[in-house]
């Protein structure tokens, strides 16, 4: 006997009701009593015993075709993930019907709807013992994803043979939920920290310092105690008849232009590709430190099958969009490289760094790749502000730390 | 308690109950079920919860083989010992999956062998036992279906327990074909998969399944079931039992009733039978109130009058002429019951001269409801029902007649003679045949000589009066005495061998010998002696008594009851001071009751117990059951079921069908209107001409309507085409968002409609379907965003595509809703 009944063939399907393999023999048994009492006409208890055998039949069928009516699903799940981190899916059940539903089994499926090389649909299910009348259940089930990519959980479908297993009703719930896989994250070296700090150019490094007083003046504010007496505004604090103090917004602004050339050869090997999702995780641990430093003015431009491009403060949005974007960035070797650096120095801020990180083992010197760059002389007096990171060449090595990948262990539950 | 354990101990409860099925139907040879319902309790204990008997599969396997080719042998028999090895066979199999480890496979095994055990049990007994004993086991029944789905959905849901069960259920045959382990060096680290999902089993998984709530789902189950069952057991067809049971399957247990003959060499176990043979209630022709007496009434058969020596069997005689008259309504001035029999259609009653032989006490008079062809043979005093000596005629289901009722008085052993006493071949009958003792004199003598002894020596023992010679009366009951107070007999169903002396025959034998048998014994041999001093008498067999039930208010007859009897002959002149002789114009024939234990005794003690009660409660249930269950055949079904279904809701309603009925309602109404119309309107011809008329309409109706479904988006387009849409504001949108909606996509609230939109596109790419809708979409999203949010119009073109969107939308939703059915 099979507990994977459901999934099976069912010879009778009505209405999302079908048999399942164990109603089938019970009902073959049905007809072998049948068969029997109408042979042996003179044995009435075995007629009895066909009449009793089709009672629960009936009833299963009554009970499970009325069950999924009244239930109404949702799911809760963070909508932005890491690699490898483990999550829970928790999945409620309503029901607005009058009487109790019971071994609801939700059979939900996650399959990757972009990124790079999708993986083919999961399922799991998990089971509702009781979900009472106007009531709500919730119950969850655990997920790890270990590659960056959108995910879609979803359509789930509702199934149930109770009371005796014998038919089964299922109804498919359009619900669907969408996560995103970030990136895997790592550490940027301090290496890379000296490249930004030192790199300070554009527009930031054309403000004045102020000591202390850094940024535009943006108000006033009651004093607070540890601000320094320098901030202290005498005048206003005279008129007021308590300190206040002047309020400077942070404008330790920098412009950054971050290029992902994730670049594939034709026929890639395993490096090739632990080398593109190398410089896309240096990308995303990059834009997330940048976020942390804050202050940040930053270009994301993504280059893949489809070549993206993002502009604005680094903030917390900014970071969730930019991981968005890394994660569903698809390595391939069609993307010009040379136009797209072209069309960046073209249209980013003077003075802006840009940087580059490729998994090509190239630089700039290349004029064949850039031609579009090396074929145009203003742009060509811009390629100073320009820093190629090529992990083909290894000079990630020096700015990002990947951490291992999590090995599971045999011990692990797998399904 | 865990949901496995409670499956545990209901599989081996419903084991338990059908294996008690077969105890109970294999009756003295119950041990081994007996067994196998311990053994079904001790597999809980040692198996499940212990684990210290678990059966290899290798050595379970071997020992169903040997448990097959056990029973192998006994299939060599007859039909019933068929059915015993069967039920055997079951009883192995099951002990050996008992004390297997429990996988789904071994739970469904024996939820089949136990169902397997009820279904020969259904061929084993027929009694009201196994009909009470199937409410518990369908209750075990459902409760372990229901918590063996249960365990099911969460093997499925919970990936320890699966792999757990599977390991057991997946152990190879014999360990030397278990794969070994692959050694690897990094043997701890495997590849991670890319998504990793585990569902987990709920807290209350196993609080929900045992609590109160589920069982009173059990319950409400069970009931419901219980309905169903009476429903279609009474309403499911049965095929007639000659036609296709005969040809397939033959007939099993095919029943005889009484017979109209006494072997005694031949003790029938008929004495012995529990078999329920007529209900008899007897009640007041007047008030009707149920007759309950201490008395056992007499219900007689037939009346045997020649005894063969050879075969030692008493038979009825060859008569030339019988005095045969339809059942006559009673004299006026007798004491008169009504007594109503409902026979077991079961059991086939045995024929007479002239047809089906009827049981009744006698002299049976007919009432308003009896039957017109029920006839009296005033010569042997026997009721019948008319036939053809050719007609395979069961006997009635029931019947009435009155009959007399004096059980205590001077009389009530004295049954009036109806037979002219002046008739020729009556005269010989009584003169010669009863008289007779077995053949000539000479070989009577050598014969039954102590027996002849034995009736002088009574005679002469009897005081006389002077020399006055005892009257025939006093010489009938002297020896009727002498069985019956002497102390010399015995009365048993069993005479042991070496009592008894085979040269002799068993009557004289009985009387000189042993002294021991039972009333055929005894009536036989009373009615030798009688006829040895030349008193006409005849041996009658029938049943005395019955088990009275109080609720019922019926005397069960059973098989066990049937007795014989003598009756003497005698004349006018012949009868007894006291009784007024004008009654008797033909004289009487005295009833006389030679076997000691038949004498009148009460049949129950009426203490009034509970238990009292019970018993008349299961008695009344057991008749109730044999007549609508067991003999619930294709005739009765027809009777019981059909007939009072179609007399009381179709009859009612036939005048619906009746065409002059139709015919007079509309010629009426048309009158009333004014409109008189001429009765060829109303013709055969014109019938059929309103009904071809009718067909064609409900023809074109059909085609129109399915001409219509099918092309009607076409039709729609073609219309839009013809008369296009001139403006279109921004209520497209919501026509698609309806549209969707049908489909199963419903907007949330937090979504935009952009939002929504992307998501069911994304779902339709996920899905595969709705391929030809994607592009319309996300225009018309684009175009309402236009017109919502950027307050432009839209151009003439878009304005003309908006139709066509739609209908393609509403094309794909419907198709799509169409594949999800």
């Amino acid at each position: 006997m099979s507990e994977a009944g459901s999934r099976m063939f069912s010879w009778f399907r009505l209405r999302g009701v079908s048999i399942t393999q164990e109603g089938t023999y019970y009902f073959l048994v049905f007809i072998f009593i049948l068969a029997g009492a109408i042979v042996r006409s003179n044995i009435q208890l075995l007629m009895i015993l066909a009449c009793m055998l089709l009672g629960p039949l009936l009833f299963n069928l009554w009970v499970v075709t009325s069950s999924l009516r009244n239930l109404k699903f949702s799911r809760k799940v963070p909508s932005l993930l890491s690699c490898d981190d483990p999550f829970f899916v928790e999945l409620t059940a309503k029901n607005t019907g009058r009487h109790a539903t019971y071994a609801v089994v939700i059979e939900d499926r996650l399959i990757q709807v972009e990124g790079y090389d999708p993986e083919p649909a999961q399922e799991v299910d998990v089971f509702f013992a009781k979900i009472g009348n106007k009531e709500e259940a919730a119950i969850s089930y655990k997920a790890c994803i270990r590659k960056r990519g959108k995910y879609q959980i979803g359509p789930l479908s509702a199934t149930t043979a109770f009371p005796l297993g014998l038919m089964r009703s299922k109804r498919i719930d359009t619900l669907v939920t969408t996560i995103v896989v970030m990136p895997r994250i790592g550490q940027m070296t301090p290496a890379w920290r000296r490249v930004i700090q030192q790199e300070k150019s554009g527009f930031a490094s054309s403000r004045r310092q102020h000591g202390l007083l850094e940024g535009d003046f943006y108000g006033l504010r009651e004093w607070r105690n540890g601000d320094p007496k320098q901030w202290i505004h005498w005048r206003s604090s005279a008129k007021q008849g308590e300190l206040v103090v002047r309020q400077f917004e942070k404008q330790n602004q920098q412009d950054f232009v971050l290029v992902v050339d994730a670049w594939l050869p034709n026929s890639p090997t395993e490096e090739d590709k632990d080398r593109a999702e190398r410089i896309i995780s240096m990308a995303a641990t990059a834009v997330r430190e940048l976020a942390v430093v804050g202050g940040c003015q930053l270009q994301l431009i993504s280059c893949g099958e489809t070549t993206e491009s993002m502009n604005g403060n680094v903030s917390q949005a900014f970071v969730v969009q930019a991981m968005c974007d890394l994660a569903v960035l698809v390595p391939t070797s069609h993307h010009d490289i040379g136009s797209i650096m072209a069309n960046c120095l073209r249209t980013s801020r003077p003075g802006a760094r840009v940087i580059l990180l490729t998994t090509r083992k190239i630089d700039l010197s290349d004029t064949e790749v850039f031609a579009a760059v090396w074929n145009d002389s203003k742009l060509r007096s811009e390629l100073g502000r320009v820093k190629t990171v090529s992990a083909g060449r290894g000079d990630d090595a020096m700015f990002f730390h990947m951490p291992t990948p999590r090995k599971a262990q045999k011990t692990e539950s797998l399904l | 308690m865990k949901v496995e354990r409670l499956l545990q101990i209901s599989v081996a409860l419903l084991a338990a109950l059908g294996s008690l099925f077969l105890a109970f139907g294999q009756g003295g040879n119950s041990a081994l079920p007996l067994l196998a319902t311990i053994g079904a309790f001790l597999s809980v204990y040692l198996t499940d919860i212990k684990g210290w008997i678990t059966l290899n599969r290798n050595l379970a396997n071997f020992a169903a083989l040997v448990a097959v080719v056990f029973s192998f042998f006994d299939f060599w028999d007859d039909g019933s010992s068929k059915l015993i090895a069967i039920a055997k066979l079951l009883i192995y199999l099951q002990v050996v999956l008992l004390f297997q480890p429990k996988t789904t496979r071994v739970y469904w095994h024996l939820a089949v062998l136990s169902l397997l055990q009820v279904v020969v049990a259904a061929a084993l007994d027929f009694g009201v036992t196994f009909g009470i004993m199937l409410i518990p086991y369908m209750f075990t029944a459902l409760t372990t279906l229901c918590l063996f789905f249960v365990y099911r959905e969460t093997l499925r849901v919970d990936p320890e327990l699966k792999a757990a069960h599977d390991a057991v259920e997946n152990r190879p045959l014999f360990s030397f074909l278990a794969k070994k382990p692959v050694e690897s060096n990094d043997s701890t680290v495997v590849s991670a998969p890319v998504i990793t999902l585990s569902g987990q089993l709920p807290g209350n998984l196993a609080s929900v399944f045992s609590s109160g709530k589920m069982f009173a789902q059990v319950l409400k189950m069970g009931f419901f079931t219980l309905c169903a069952t009476v429903v279609l057991f009474y309403s499911f067809p049965r095929f007639d039992q000659g036609q296709l049971s005969q040809s397939l399957g033959g007939e099993l247990g095919a029943t005889t009733g009484f017979k109209d003959q006494i072997s005694l060499n031949d003790m029938g176990h008929i004495l012995q039978s529990d078999r329920f043979v007529m209900r008899v209630r007897l009640s007041d022709i007047n008030t009707g109130t149920i007759i309950d007496t201490e008395y056992e009434p007499y219900f007689r058969g037939t009346s045997l009058s020649t005894y063969f020596p050879n075969s030692k069997t008493w038979i009825v005689g060859n008569l030339k002429e019988y005095h045969v008259t339809e059942l006559r309504p009673p004299p006026l001035k007798t004491n008169l019951v009504r007594q109503q029999v409902a026979t077991n259609q079961t059991i086939n009653f045995d024929r007479s001269n002239e047809g089906v032989l009827l049981f009744s006490i006698y002299p049976a008079y007919s009432s308003l409801n009896t039957a017109r062809d029920i006839v009296d043979n005033q010569t042997l005093g026997i009721v019948s029902m008319a036939t053809d000596a050719q007609a395979q005629v069961r006997q009635p289901d029931q019947y009435e007649m009155l009959v007399p009722w004096n059980p205590f008085g001077v009389d009530a052993d004295l049954i009036p003679c109806r037979n002219p006493v002046n008739n020729r071949h009556f005269n010989h009958y009584i003169r010669n045949e009863l008289t007779q003792v077995p053949l000539d004199k000479e070989f009577a003598d050598t014969l039954f000589h102590g027996l002849t002894e034995v009736a002088d020596e009574i005679v002469a023992g009897i005081p006389g009066n002077g020399d006055e010679k005892p009257t025939l009366f006093t010489i009938a009951q002297s020896m009727e005495r002498h069985f019956v107070l002497d102390g010399n007999y015995t009365y048993s169903l069993h005479v042991p061998v070496h009592m008894k002396n085979t040269r002799l025959d068993p009557i004289e034998d009985f009387v000189v010998n042993h002294r021991t048998g039972h009333c055929e014994f005894f009536a036989s041999a009373l009615a030798i002696m009688l006829r040895t001093q030349k008193i006409p008498a005849r041996v009658v067999v029938g049943y005395k008594g019955g088990e009275f039930n109080s609720i019922g208010g019926y005397y069960a007859v059973k098989q066990k009851h049937a007795h014989a009897w003598v009756e003497c002959f005698l004349s006018q002149e012949d009868l007894p001071v006291g009784i007024d002789k004008e009654d008797y114009p033909n004289g009487a024939w005295l009833r006389l009751d030679p076997t000691p234990a038949s004498r009148p005794s009460p049949n129950r003690k009426d203490s009034g117990t509970v238990f009292d009660t019970f018993l008349d409660w299961f008695d009344y249930v057991e008749l109730a059951w044999r007549d609508y269950v067991v003999g619930m055949n294709s005739e009765r079904q027809e009777k019981d079921i059909y007939k009072p279904l179609t007399d009381n809701l179709v009859k009612p309603f036939e005048g619906w069908v009746s065409r002059e009925q139709w015919a007079k309602f509309f010629r009426d109404s048309l009158a009333s209107m004014g409109i008189h119309m001429s009765d060829e309107w109303f013709s055969g011809f014109a019938s059929i001409f309103t009904m071809l008329v009718l067909l064609l309409l409900v023809v074109i109706f059909e085609l129109v309507r399915t001409l219509t479904r099918r092309y009607w988006a076409s039709i729609k387009r073609l219309f839009l085409r013809l008369f296009p849409s001139k403006t279109h504001r921004t209520g497209f949108y919501f026509k698609v968002e309806k549209l969707l909606a049908k489909a199963g996509w419903q907007r949330k609230e937090s979504d935009t409609p952009r939002e929504f939109i992307s998501s069911v596109i994304a779902d339709c790419k996920s899905r595969g379907v709705g391929a030809e809708m994607l592009s319309p979409l996300s225009d018309l999203t684009d175009w309402y965003y236009q017109i919502r949010y950027g307050g432009k119009d839209l151009a003439q073109a878009q304005q003309d595509t908006i139709s066509e969107h739609l209908l393609r939308i509403e094309q794909q939703t419907l198709a799509i809703k169409k594949a999800k059915r």
